[in-house]
């Protein structure tokens, strides 16, 4: 299964290699839905995740040339969206993102098993744009504070204590839900 | 373990206990994980969104402009580099004149005339100062010699060609001025090859004054070789200048096809490809063109409609895609206001006239500043939302639309426009040329009625014309 998905992820590269438009598309259906959910929860808005994800697949067909497979396609995929979302947000809000004073000691975030995914979607969404495009990178993408860090242009401690803010706040909020409850 | 040997004293060591609270710290560290886990793995719940519907339309509708771009920018690049070296060539290289020919052009006057024939006569009058260094072949060592000369009066000579394929070996410096290039460059003139008939018509009173013991330096000598290259000068003056002698009046026909982007239309950015056949009418320092073609314009449009509903006799529609939602089943819909995108495809037939003022030309390039106007006649336009909504809705044979009210803007069913562009035009053949013009267009009217926006495009005018 995954040497069949292999040979047609190499297809599907040399494809879009060559312009033709088919795989461009084709490519476009495989991981819009993916991507689109990536640009989304980190920009929090429906038309500015819809331009990040045009400009990032522009890009990406532009310069699929120079995807060696080194990752997975869809990894390198993500990232050209993550940087052209990050570099919206910025943009957008003017965004700097700064190292928080403090410990960073583990903030212990348990999610009781009543409250579903659309809430704790909400509750992330909730979050401040900075701490919270970490926490999706880091919890939620599975990205290392260092891959980060290197995507956001950050330091690995601004990283880590971003981290650290958004699961303290996120904590917080999962609270006040399961009082009210 | 070895009981009475070295390691014996192992057992006596001192035994250490874990510090208070240690499980519970272990404990604590467990739990942590274990939420960790918890967390990831309801993280990785998280539901997914759809892309945004016409998404790929507009990604397709930037591929298409990037490729546009990139044509624009190497036609710009080539466009550029053309006026660069036009510029260049007119900064630098000395325009052939009549009276400061080129060494080509003299050596080309000369290269074939018939021995016998008079190549011309001269008149000069007035004082000519004279310095010639020369080696002289007869001198035993080789000595170079200096000669100066101050001649006052009038004297006519006659020079008739001898031998005319010695006479290829005459080189006529560019500058006559520089007194000291000429007599250097004179050297190597064969003066056998050219007989001087020389008579005095006046007094004429040479002043030769050896500076050193040089031999064989005669005045006639050195006013044969002056002479000469002012006979030369004054008798093959070059050919006209070249300019406009490339373009001669006539008529040229073509094909033309041109590429047009517009970034700031009221209604996101629009692409336009004209084919056009071309008339061009030439003269010397100015042409009048005009074209009449198709126009072919896609805008990619995002609209609300006010109301849409639709109805099936199979009592089935599926609105998933439309409401976002639970399918519906029912033989009547109403869908209420939903957002549409997509692309809409118009096409115009175009015409244009306009005039250009050469503004330089040569054998094989020739470049105009051109104005001119164009008048659009709306031919057709179609809407098409190719997704998922109407997919849905084809899929049903007998989907019936009922009722469509939306706030789709109607487009101009004619808007003028203004032109202006820089042409370049280059001469592939005899009769073929091909020309490239990146212009500016400004609409007088918009595309779209009920807009305020009025709007500049850009583009690039290709062609080839064939001069009948």
């Amino acid at each position: 299964m995954n040497h069949r998905t292999n040979i047609l992820e190499r297809d599907l590269v040399k494809g879009c290699t060559r312009n033709d438009r088919n795989a461009q598309r084709e490519l476009y259906y495989k991981y819009c839905n993916a991507m689109f959910s990536t640009a989304y929860r980190i920009l929090n808005d429906y038309e500015n995740a819809r331009d990040a994800l045009q400009d990032a697949f522009i890009q990406v067909f532009r310069d699929i040339g120079q995807f060696r497979g080194r990752s997975t396609l869809g990894a390198w995929i993500k990232t050209i969206v993550v940087r052209s979302a990050w570099h919206k947000l910025r943009r957008e809000k003017r965004l700097e993102l700064e190292m928080l004073n403090g410990s960073y000691e583990e903030v212990l975030v348990q999610i009781p098993e009543y409250l579903n995914s659309e809430y704790l979607e909400k509750a992330i969404l909730s979050l401040p744009d900075g701490c919270r495009t970490v926490f999706l990178l880091v919890e939620v993408e599975g990205y290392s504070h260092a891959e980060t860090a290197k995507m956001l242009n950050v330091t690995t401690g601004t990283s880590k204590s971003q981290l650290f803010h958004a699961r303290q706040l996120l904590k917080q909020r999962l609270v006040l839900k399961i009082d009210q409850k | 373990m070895k009981e009475n040997g070295e390691n014996m004293w192992l057992k006596n060591l001192p035994a250490h206990t874990p510090p208070e609270g240690m499980w519970e710290r272990i404990e604590t560290r467990m739990d942590n994980d274990l939420a960790n886990e918890s967390l990831r793995a309801q993280l990785t719940g998280l539901p997914e969104h759809e892309a945004p519907f016409g998404l790929w339309a507009r990604i397709e509708q930037g591929l298409a402009r990037r490729r546009a771009v990139q044509f624009g920018v190497i036609a710009s690049g080539i466009a550029a580099s053309l006026l660069l070296a036009f510029v260049l060539k007119v900064l630098i290289l000395p325009e052939p004149t009549n009276n400061q020919p080129v060494q080509a052009k003299a050596k080309g006057q000369i290269v074939n005339p018939s021995p016998g024939i008079n190549i011309g006569t001269t008149n000069k009058t007035g004082t000519f100062a004279i310095s010639v260094q020369k080696k002289q072949k007869s001198d035993t060592p080789r000595e170079i010699s200096q000669t100066s000369a101050n001649l006052t009066g009038t004297e006519q000579s006659t020079y008739t060609v001898q031998y005319s394929d010695k006479l290829q070996d005459i080189s006529i410096p560019a500058d006559f001025s520089k007194l000291q290039g000429i007599l250097s460059a004179m050297l190597p003139l064969k003066m056998e090859s050219v007989i001087q008939s020389s008579r005095e018509v006046a007094s004429l009173s040479p002043n030769v004054t050896k500076t050193d013991a040089a031999k064989n330096i005669t005045k006639n000598d050195t006013l044969t070789e002056w002479l000469l290259a002012r006979s030369l000068k004054d008798n093959f003056p070059p050919p006209p200048s070249p300019a406009f002698t490339n373009q001669p009046k006539g008529v040229s026909i073509g094909f033309g096809y041109f590429p047009e982007s517009m970034s700031k239309s009221d209604h996101g950015s629009s692409a336009y490809k004209t084919f056009a056949l071309v008339a061009q009418y030439q003269m010397p320092s100015a042409d009048f063109r005009t074209g009449l073609g198709i126009s072919y314009q896609s805008v990619p449009l995002e609209y609300k409609t006010d109301y849409i509903s639709f109805s099936t006799t199979s009592g089935y529609v599926n609105d998933t895609i439309i409401n976002n939602g639970d399918t519906l089943f029912g033989a009547l819909l109403d869908a209420g206001a939903v957002n549409i995108s997509g692309i809409e495809h118009s096409s115009f037939l175009y015409y244009s006239i306009g005039a250009g003022k050469r503004i330089y030309s040569n054998k094989r390039i020739s470049t105009s500043l051109r104005v001119g106007a164009g008048v659009s006649f709306l031919l057709s336009n179609q809407h098409n939302p190719s997704g998922p909504v109407y997919d849905a809705l084809k899929n049903q044979s007998n989907t019936i639309f009922s009722n469509t009210e939306s706030n789709i803007p109607d487009i101009n069913q004619t808007h003028f426009d203004l032109v202006t562009g820089f042409d370049f035009n280059y001469r592939l053949h005899k009769r073929w040329s091909l020309s490239i013009e990146p212009i500016l267009k400004y609409y007088f009217n918009p595309i779209y009625n009920g807009s305020n926006a009025r709007s500049f495009s850009t583009g690039l005018r290709t062609g080839i014309l064939f001069k009948l």
